[in-house]
């Protein structure tokens, strides 16, 4: 087949056929659980979409404690399609964390982490600590009251931990209380320091993807069997863009017809209103708070809460490391905890939204 | 005299009537106002708008079914190339080249 002599040009100096090469070289195994393998790039394209809509709202939003809510009613109210771009901006972070989870978790129970891809879920759990940060400085954003109260009680939680706790609360408000301090401190960190981060933490991870490759299921493993596999390009590739297009349908199709709301401009002075809730993905942890007695074992409830999930969040950081035996009795073990978590998550999550 | 007198009463009473009127109208505008700076409806503006949005997103939803009819022949095509050994070529090619 003869190029075009655009595409024989742009060959020349880009090196597509390459790129190509290198895409038909790299295998994708092929197998009954083959449908996870298109989440890990779901978030990259709700990623992609979250930096479009970002930079649409950027160019109307102001970060002033006085413009900040005004300037959203605007982009919803008098920017032409400005309601929409919101919607979408907000339903693809909600979508984005939600695959992060399921790949996530999809990855833990498939055992994919074991031996040599530690550093790859290590590096997933650092991009998933970043997706949530970037979905709490977000909600902070828009400057209503039901942000300002969540984000309140947000900042407020880290004061429990000893030593750097109030260090830690003092910094994320930029200051005692939430003000405008704030808003300008959570922008900053919303439109440059977490996006810097999550670049670089992105391309460890797809570099140690492309060093390792796909894994295939453990079962094949145990048989000593290898999977078949697919070209990554162009039949992994095509076959994920049908996955994605069906996803932007479900994304422009909810946030037309879902479209989030703003609430009241958040004032300082006001008392926080009742039934204040966070963002999906951190209602189990909100609830696992609230259940905790004021005292336990001399110490203070909030206190032994927050440190439990920060333990946790560190064996689940090192869980590749712990989980040594993926096949033995402690990787059933840990495919059991993998259970009661989601159990445990989504329990509370139901039990917070009652 | 006394025409005059009852002719300013008419009129102070007239005037502080107006007034009132005047003054709930205003305060029944701030309210709107207030009411349309603190809640906003997200969704279309008008008809116009509305119309276009439901339009835009039907053409969406008929070009994704389209695509993917186009995307699953590609796939077909794609694998049966691969079972044919089509893309070994390349492979021996690039290996060659190293």
């Amino acid at each position: 087949m003869k190029k075009s002599k655009l595409l024989a040009w742009l060959d020349e100096r880009l090196g597509i056929s390459q790129l190509s090469r290198f895409g038909q070289k790299k295998e994708v195994p092929q197998h009954n659980h083959s449908l996870w393998y298109y989440t890990g790039s779901s978030i990259l394209f709700f990623f992609i979409i979250q930096i479009i809509t970002g930079f649409m709202l950027l160019l109307y939003y102001k970060p002033t404690l006085e413009q900040a809510n005004d300037s959203v009613a605007a982009i919803m109210t008098e920017v032409p399609f400005g309601w929409i771009i919101r919607s979408i901006h907000s339903w693809s972070a909600s979508f984005m964390i939600a695959f992060v989870i399921i790949h996530m978790l999809s990855i833990w129970l498939t055992k994919s982490y074991r031996k040599p891809r530690e550093l790859t879920w290590m590096s997933g759990v650092l991009l998933m600590g970043l997706s949530l940060a970037f979905g709490f400085t977000g909600y902070l954003l828009p400057w209503d009251e039901l942000s300002l109260s969540a984000t309140k009680v947000g900042t407020d939680i880290p004061r429990t931990i000893p030593l750097i706790g109030e260090w830690i609360t003092k910094f994320l408000r930029g200051g005692e209380d939430v003000t405008g301090d704030t808003i300008t401190r959570f922008f900053g960190m919303h439109v440059s320091i977490l996006p810097l981060a999550i670049f670089l933490v992105l391309a460890l991870h797809i570099f140690l993807i492309q060093k390792h490759g796909i894994s295939q299921p453990l079962s094949y493993d145990r048989e000593g069997r290898k999977a078949r596999t697919i070209p990554f390009w162009p039949n992994f590739l095509l076959r994920e863009s049908i996955f994605w297009l069906v996803l932007s349908g479900i994304l422009l199709t909810v946030a037309v017809f879902f479209p989030h709301h703003l609430g009241q401009p958040a004032d300082l002075t006001a008392p926080a209103p009742e039934g204040i809730k966070p963002e999906w993905y951190f209602l189990f942890l909100f609830q696992t708070l609230k259940i905790f007695p004021a005292h336990l074992l001399l110490i203070e409830g909030e206190t032994l809460a927050v440190l439990l999930i920060l333990l946790s969040a560190v064996l689940f950081f090192f869980l590749p490391v712990i989980d040594t035996d993926p096949s033995g009795k402690k990787g059933k073990i840990i495919t059991l905890i993998a259970v009661f978590f989601i159990a445990y998550a989504v329990g509370m999550s139901l039990w917070s939204l009652l | 005299m006394k025409t005059v007198l009852i002719g300013v009463l008419i009129l102070l009473s007239a005037g502080l009537l107006i007034t009132g009127k005047v003054h709930a109208q205003q305060e029944i505008d701030l309210e709107t106002r207030n009411e349309a700076k603190t809640v906003v409806h997200p969704g279309p503006q008008d008809i116009v708008e509305k119309v276009g949005i439901y339009v835009f997103l039907a053409w969406v939803w008929i070009s994704i079914v389209v695509l993917i009819y186009f995307l699953r022949l590609k796939v077909k095509e794609a694998d049966r190339l691969y079972e044919l050994k089509y893309y070994d070529s390349f492979k021996k090619e690039s290996d060659q080249q190293k």
